[in-house]
């Protein structure tokens, strides 16, 4: 019984993890203090310079290829040079900052991108050369890798036909003029490929040490070489891994911290307990009890960042009821979001009334700072959501007496979490519109199975924005994406999706997306986003310079500890 | 008894083999699929791709033979889904060192702590110690064992800062875990000690031991304790057989690297081959290890080898 109880507490901390993308344990938060700080303070650090952090879950492999979890990515992130990172101004502002490479060129239309790479070197010695970068991405793509975050690669041209053994990868659009050049042709002009160049799937990699260690290439410290600011030397599995400077890291003045910890911790209490005793640095907290404690500890910064994840309730366009957009609004609208976010997130999470959350930035600005969010009209013009759902049972020629309608609805977790979380929404659906709801439980694994099929009503999921552009949540919702099994399809969205993705112009970029968003979730309300989950991160107060945007990728690179 | 044995080890091989074939087919027939664990659904090619270079997208048969094959003639149990590029031979191995060395440890101080105070609550029936060591028994079969093991990591750890919260590696690690874990265990064998040993007291040839004058000390250790044991050992057997195995619970509290966690985890991720390969390292422990206590009983109780020789 016990058992059991861990683990439909595991799913859930699964699929909590799982959704705030990018942020590993004591990556991606917001922070009031910024890397510029570094030049500032130089005098004063402290002399033995060390971080401990900690891990939720063991990171799956370092084979850049091959893993698809955060875990690994914060690991690969701080032990691997990409072409560029994503490091944060003194604002917090993401900047896209050359790293494996010094700069790059993008042709007029856009399609043809040169990256001229810097002098560095591997931590065997070995020159980082173009051909290394060529391989790495000419390796993500190829089908034989089964490579599961490949997808983000398919702007490359012949990306598709590549992955799907129609073409040799000898065709892919990728290739190393000269040991310092490298030249990437897009199949279209691509505003956000930037965006992927600090992705996994395009790190370098060593053929000579891939084919050397084969499958197991990246499953050891000793198995994998390092051309970032730390190298991994030691990994006990599902327990700690350590990492010390590196040497020959091109920009190894830079780095401060000259070794790091990070234990796996899997229990909520263990970390907290962690954090408490000083045997960790720093801490993402979860629990609104544990939040108050840790505010009132003086030795402690509270960072509250909105992660780039929607949690939404999603209606399947097929089912007989929910095939009418009113009825998908009056469902949608009926949702009392700040409750929901004060009852069931205990005021943690903000409530949600746009797809795309907010710390997602079209260029260099915030893209919910340029547009407001649908919901809020919508819910403006229909203050009584239980009349749209009777015009909605009209227009569908059925009872229009909302007793008389019962609506299943399916989460994917078996937890005490997910049933209060039902349980609420049986409630409020009944008191805002009178129906009656039947919950559903599932397993995560059987849940989205049963989702894939179409045999659902209305699911709850949360997703978290794999690049920083609009683009990555919008274009979830396409017909021919089947991220989110709505069975929607709506040629007019697909459309304008697909003109900005292609398009270079910022302004008529927004203007796109602003439609896309508008149709999306004003005119159809095929998904009904909830809220926007927050994290809070407790950090010592010596501890600075860390990475704190949940995007970024500076990691632990400009980290340094001052009056430990 | 040799005869007896190769019995035995063919039911035990039998026995397995229904275990792998049953757990393979169901693994397989429940919905979802390795890649669940990123909650996000693929582009079709990307699965394909995937399914492919694991040999998923094989019919299921198939890939049970290849399994077996495997299995048989190299003793291979595949690589791990979840962690691409491990191998589960190796990880099972890894991770149940460690926990064979914490169960290990529990299972020692359970037993020896478990058998004493058992037999001294028996002695002292019915007056304070009795029901002191009654008491803490009964608080260690009703608490659940993650309260337990947070208690102990908030006392010694945040409160007292004696020991380390999480981690592996050093005898210090071990210390809380093994408390937390042998608490059941005491508990266990104290009260089924207790009953034994009263058992056992009463009966006729401890009154012969004490008419012909033997030393209290000398009834208690050779008379009743090799006695009251016997039962005892019944249910060391499968405790052997679980301390390699790992708790998850423990596991998961004090950052421990054993096995514990894979057999979840495991699941969760649809993670096949640890799955199965999980499933047959447990049930491969459990058989033998219901061997080598039915082996152990017929050495410590007589009468069982005799009644074998007369089958």
């Amino acid at each position: 019984m016990k058992a059991k109880k861990y683990l439909s507490l595991f799913i859930t901390l699964i699929l909590v993890v799982t959704w705030l993308a990018g942020c590993g344990g004591q990556n991606g938060q917001k922070d009031g203090q910024a890397n510029q700080e570094v030049a500032k303070v130089e005098t004063g650090i402290d002399s033995e310079q060390y971080f401990n952090g900690y891990l939720v879950a063991e990171p799956s492999t370092l084979d850049p290829s091959k893993g698809a979890d955060n875990y690994s990515n914060t690991v690969l992130n701080n032990v691997l040079e990409p072409l560029t990172r994503l490091e944060e101004d003194g604002s917090l502002n993401n900047v896209l900052t050359p790293a494996g490479a010094e700069s790059w060129n993008i042709s007029d239309e856009g399609t043809v991108w040169t990256f001229h790479l810097r002098d560095n070197k591997w931590s065997d010695g070995e020159p980082v050369t173009a051909h290394d970068y060529e391989y790495g991405i000419k390796r993500s793509l190829d089908p034989a890798t089964g490579s599961p975050y490949a997808y983000l690669l398919m702007p490359i041209k012949n990306a598709s036909d590549v992955n799907s053994g129609k073409l040799p990868v000898d065709e892919l659009g990728v290739k190393a003029i000269d040991d310092k050049t490298l030249e990437i042709k897009l199949e279209y002009p691509t505003p956000y490929f930037g965006e992927l160049t600090y992705q996994r799937v395009m790190m370098p990699q060593r053929k000579d040490i891939v084919e050397k260690y084969g499958d197991t290439y990246g499953t050891e410290p000793n198995t994998i070489v390092y051309n970032g600011p730390f190298i991994l030397n030691e990994w006990i599995h599902n327990s700690e891994l350590k990492f010390t400077k590196n040497p020959n890291y091109w920009d190894t003045s830079n780095v401060k911290l000259e070794s790091i910890s990070m234990k796996i911790i899997a229990e909520e209490n263990a970390i907290y307990n962690s954090l408490s005793n000083g045997s960790i640095d720093s801490a993402g907290v979860g629990s609104p009890e544990w939040i108050e404690r840790f505010s009132a500890e003086e030795n402690l910064k509270h960072i509250e960042t909105i992660e780039p994840s929607t949690y939404y309730l999603f209606f399947n366009t097929n089912d007989k009821v929910f095939k009418n957009a009113n009825i998908r609004k009056a469902f949608s609208l009926a949702i009392d979001r700040q409750e929901l976010s004060n009852v069931i997130f205990h005021g943690i999470n903000a409530p949600a009334y746009g797809w795309v959350p907010p710390s997602i930035s079209l260029g260099n600005d915030e893209y919910r700072s340029m547009v407001k969010e649908p919901l809020l009209l919508l819910a403006e013009e229909n203050p009584d959501s239980k009349k749209l759902l009777i015009k909605g049972l009209e227009e569908l020629g059925m009872d229009t007496d909302p007793k008389n309608l019962t609506v299943k609805i399916s989460l994917g977790g078996t937890d005490q979490w997910f049933r209060t979380y039902g349980e609420y929404l049986q409630q409020m659906y009944n008191r805002n519109l009178g129906v009656n709801i039947t919950i559903e439980q599932l397993e995560w694994p059987i849940f989205n199975s049963n989702v894939m099929k179409g045999e659902f009503q209305i699911g709850y999921m949360g997703w978290g924005a794999e690049y920083n552009d609009p683009a990555s949540m919008l274009s979830l919702l396409k017909s021919d994406s089947n991220a989110i099994a709505t069975g929607w399809k709506n040629e007019k969205y697909d459309k304008l999706i697909d003109l900005a993705a292609a398009e270079m112009d910022e302004q008529k970029r927004l203007e796109y997306y602003k439609e896309a968003e508008h149709i999306l979730l004003y005119e159809e309300s095929v998904v009904a986003p909830s809220v926007y989950p927050k994290s809070n991160t407790f950090r010592y107060k010596y501890i600075n310079g860390l990475g704190v945007t949940p995007f970024g990728t500076s990691g632990w690179k400009y980290g340094y500890t001052q009056g430990r | 008894m040799t005869r007896y044995i190769i019995k035995r080890v063919g039911y035990m091989l039998l026995t397995l083999f229904i275990i792998i074939t049953i757990t393979f087919f169901l693994m397989h027939s429940i919905p979802g699929d390795p890649l669940a664990h990123m909650a996000k659904n693929l582009p079709e090619q990307i699965k394909e791709n995937y399914y492919k270079k694991y040999g998923l997208d094989q019919p299921v048969m198939v890939q049970y033979v290849k399994f077996l094959k495997n299995l048989i003639t190299e003793g291979d149990l595949g690589q791990s889904l979840r962690y691409p590029g491990r191998s589960v031979t190796d990880t099972i191995l890894e991770h149940s060192k460690v926990s064979g060395r914490l169960g290990a440890q529990a299972i020692i101080i359970g037993i020896t702590i478990g058998i004493i105070l058992g037999v001294v609550a028996a002695l002292f029936r019915n007056k304070w110690p009795d029901y002191l060591i009654m008491f803490i028994a009964i608080l260690g079969v009703t608490v659940p064992i993650f309260i337990i093991a947070s208690i102990l990591q908030y006392s010694f750890s945040v409160k007292f800062k004696i020991l380390p919260t999480t981690g592996w590696g050093k005898v210090k690690h071990t210390i809380l875990p093994t408390i937390a874990l042998s608490f059941g265990s005491i508990a266990t064998y104290a009260r089924y000690m207790r009953s034994n040993v009263l058992e056992v007291i009463n009966q006729d040839y401890i009154l012969t031991a004490q008419a012909k004058g033997v030393s209290p000390f000398n009834i208690v250790i050779k008379h009743i304790l090799r006695n009251a044991i016997l039962p005892v050992i019944t249910i060391i057997g499968p405790e052997i057989a679980g301390i390699f195995t790992g708790s998850f619970v423990i596991e998961r509290i004090f950052g421990i690297p054993g096995l514990g966690s894979y057999y979840i985890t495991s699941i969760n991720d649809r993670d096949y081959t640890m799955i199965i390969g999980t499933t047959v390292f447990y049930a491969a422990l459990f058989v033998v290890a219901q061997l080598i206590t039915d082996i152990l009983y017929g050495i410590v109780d007589p009468r069982i080898r005799v009644s074998e020789k007369d089958e």
